[in-house]
């Protein structure tokens, strides 16, 4: 342990403690911008700087660490005023228009210029990057050039953590520009839109594409407006909305979309469901058939993305099951419509998602029939939380709502699709059943439950083995992956969830770190644990379906409805 | 956009496999791979080459575009780097750098209309005992003084390049 001084407190931390984490532990917040708690340091801002005696030259607090007898001075006027040209150094190459930004309210630097006083003017030529133009092509993020103060998060996540690759760096110095190699736009890159560098960056330069103007619009056309939510919305939307991590809130959620104008609200756990019923039988008869395998889990467009681009030869592995939205949007159209004796024309699909990539699943040709797309529209809980204060709901006075019919239910097991090793234990409660025709005595498969990046099992279902794995992350996946495409993959059945932490770390969610997502992973199956209906076979909407429309399982109208193709994007590399 | 030949395409492919193989001396079969490509990686060429290493586009962007030396842009047959740093700097660096752009009717960081030579500065190269010092491609030349120099560039324009 080592004892040190900030501000006057004597403070005592374990070996090796960053100056920040001291000052912390102090009870001193020192600002920061380029620090990110989820990843290593890059000591690129400066904008932590602290006095410590004895030492010539500032030292930056988040990579400093403490020594025996330290004394430092977090807030001096040195300090300050060093602070302060930071400050105007980073205002001379940003684009301070608050007002007009995705992150007004929200920003790290606009919460760092508010606390500092920052009521001056810039002493240095100010010469912000970029045309003045947004890059709109991505349908999952937004990046805004002249917002971006180089700190490098982006990179960090998308290169170290998705192993993805898209982001680029160039030059140094005052020239440095973090963004896609070449000035490309996103478009044109390996970007899979996880939205993962949205969560990572401090500023208004990468966010959410934002697509709430067209929802807004089509609720007042007249036209029947539904929606879906997502299992992990109702466990991250109360904390878009300033409540703690981990609040659930599905009642609430649903009274909101209603007061919004939306004329139904469904919840993807019913798909999710659909999905388990699907894929189980797909990997029962892969099984049996002796089809490819492993099996790979379908259910996270960025994924989806990442195996066409970067192991199109592992293509036949993956389910040709939909994700839960996109079965729920070919039912929306079909089934829905047909029950509810509309046209599909006059019905408008909405979605809302944890996940910024769900928003290009939306747009794939595969996803609409008959010249008519099944999800018109994707928002993330980002944009419904906004979408909810700008109506002027308190959302913590809502009452809580029900979902309608016909899909009004949906079982533990696709509550928990939202987590990472969620699809995973839902299907395995299923097949199990189905398999040996036993009730399952305990239904909580917790080995694949956590955060460990590849978790494996094996299972023993009525005298065959079956072993299993769960990568959540790409750069997890990439692992798991090198093995299956080199044929030394000792696994039946792989799920795979593009973000760390599964859904309830998608891009589209409230920004997150480890710590946020521990709460919500434990809401996630809180939320399990207290339905009655806790295996997708036994949920009656599904049964109902099954019985009313598409007949079986695997029939061929589930195969024209509820399942897909891939196409091999490894173009784009070469 | 420039369409790189097969046989340029071949060449580079065969240095990227020596350093596959290694895994050593980036900087070098970089530089001998520019030697091909008009001194330049382009969106193509890096293309070619992040494809037959096997390191992502973007890492190999990041790389290229952090060393003075590389370049994005097609830049001349010879690329003049003349040394701006202090010892070459006292030494009438700055005289030297003028001659040579206004004989050569170029701004520093600009290529001659006829394509034969880009001028930009650097740092010191390590010939500070006999400043001013620039280099032309990888041959070095020191004690500089406007005359001299413009006699150099005279030879690359007739002698080196008829
Ligand atoms: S990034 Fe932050 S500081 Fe910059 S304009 Fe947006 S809100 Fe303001
Ligand atoms: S969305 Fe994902 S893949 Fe695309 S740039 Fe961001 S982190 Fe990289
Ligand atoms: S885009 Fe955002 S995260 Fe990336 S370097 Fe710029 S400010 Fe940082
Ligand atoms: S936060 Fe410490 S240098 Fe950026
Ligand atoms: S300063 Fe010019 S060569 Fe060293």
């Amino acid at each position: 342990m080592v004892t040190l001084t900030i501000d006057g407190q004597s403070v005592t931390v374990k070996d090796g403690t960053t100056l920040l984490d001291a000052a912390s532990a102090a009870g001193i917040r020192v600002p920061t911008l380029c620090f990110h708690p989820d990843q290593k340091v890059k000591a690129n801002c400066r904008i932590c700087v602290v006095e410590v005696e004895g030492m010539k030259t500032l030292a930056p607090a988040c990579s400093t660490p403490v020594r025996e007898g330290m004394e430092v001075r977090t807030i001096s006027q040195k300090v300050r005023m060093a602070r302060k040209n930071i400050l105007e150094l980073i205002f001379a190459h940003h684009s301070k228009d608050c007002l007009q930004c995705d992150k007004n309210g929200t920003c790290e630097l606009q919460a760092i210029a508010e606390e500092m006083h920052f009521d001056y003017a810039v002493r240095y030529p100010v010469e912000i990057k970029g045309d003045g133009k947004k890059d709109l092509s991505s349908p999952s993020v937004t990046r805004d050039v002249s917002k971006c103060i180089d700190c490098n998060r982006c990179f960090s996540v998308c290169n170290d953590v998705q192993t993805v690759c898209a982001l680029s760096r160039s030059k140094r110095g005052y020239q440095t520009l973090v963004g896609p190699a070449f000035g490309k736009e996103l478009a044109e890159t390996v970007c899979i839109g996880c939205g993962q560098c949205v969560q990572a960056c401090p500023v208004g330069a990468l966010t959410v594409h934002d697509d709430r103007d067209e929802v807004w619009s089509m609720l007042d056309s007249g036209k029947e407006v539904v929606v879906q939510i997502a299992p992990a919305v109702r466990v991250t939307l109360a904390e878009a909305l300033g409540e703690d991590p981990g609040v659930i809130s599905t009642g609430r959620v649903i009274t909101a979309l209603r007061r919004l104008g939306f004329d139904k609200v469904f919840d993807t756990d019913f798909s999710a469901d659909l999905t388990i019923m699907e894929e189980g039988t797909e990997f029962l008869n892969r099984l049996k058939n002796g089809g490819a395998l492993p099996m790979i889990t379908s259910c996270s467009p960025g994924w989806i993305k990442f195996c066409e681009t970067f192991y199109p030869e592992c293509l036949p592995h993956l389910s040709t099951c939909k994700s839960p939205q996109g079965m729920f949007g070919a039912v929306i159209k079909t089934y829905y419509a047909e029950y509810a004796a509309k046209d599909p024309e006059d019905i408008y699909s909405v979605s809302v998602m944890p996940c910024t990539a769900k928003k290009f699943e939306a747009k794939r040709p595969e996803m609409g029939r008959d010249g008519y797309r099944d999800i018109d529209a994707v928002l993330t809980v980002q944009e419904l939380a906004k979408m909810i204060r700008y109506a002027g709901i308190d959302f913590g006075a809502l009452r809580e709502g029900t979902f309608d019919e016909p899909f009004g239910t949906g079982s533990g097991a696709g509550e928990i699709f939202g987590s990472t090793g969620g699809v995973m234990e839902a299907a395995l409660r299923t097949v199990y059943e189905v398999v040996t025709g036993k009730t399952l005595e305990n239904l909580d498969f917790t080995v694949v439950r956590g955060f460990d990046g590849v978790k494996e099992a094996a299972f023993d279902l009525g005298g065959k083995k079956v072993r299993v794995a769960v990568a959540h992350g790409l750069g997890n996946a990439r692992k798991v992956m090198d093995a299956v495409r080199a044929g030394e993959a000792a696994y039946d059945f792989i799920e795979i969830m593009a973000c760390p932490g599964g859904c309830i770390g998608g891009g589209g969610n409230p920004i997150r770190n480890w710590k946020k997502l521990s709460r919500r992973m434990e809401a996630v199956y809180r939320l399990d644990k207290a339905l009655p209906i806790r295996k997708s076979h036994e949920n009656p909407a599904v049964q109902r379906i099954y019985r009313d429309y598409l007949t079986e399982p695997n029939s061929e109208r589930c195969h024209e409805l509820l399942h897909t193709s891939y196409v091999d994007r490894s173009d784009i590399v070469k | 956009m420039r369409q790189l030949s097969r046989e340029t395409i071949d060449q580079l492919q065969r240095l990227a496999a020596v350093y596959k193989e290694t895994n050593e001396r980036l900087m070098e079969v970089l530089l001998e791979m520019q030697k091909l490509t008009d001194n330049c990686f382009d969106r193509e060429t890096l293309g070619v080459v992040s494809d037959a290493m096997g390191i992502p586009e973007s890492k190999m962007y990041d790389y290229i575009t952090f060393y003075s030396r590389f370049s994005t842009e097609k830049r001349g047959k010879y690329i003049i780097r003349m040394c701006k740093s202090a010892p070459c700097h006292v030494c009438g660096a700055r005289e030297v750098a003028r001659s040579i752009c206004d004989y050569l009717e170029v701004e520093p960081g600009d290529t001659t209309d006829d394509g034969l030579f880009t001028v930009e500065f650097c740092e010191c190269i390590g010939l500070c005992e006999s400043s001013p010092s620039v280099m032309i491609n990888d041959e070095t030349y020191s004690d500089l003084t406007p005359d001299k120099i413009r006699g150099i560039l005279d030879y690359y324009r007739k002698e080196v390049s008829p």
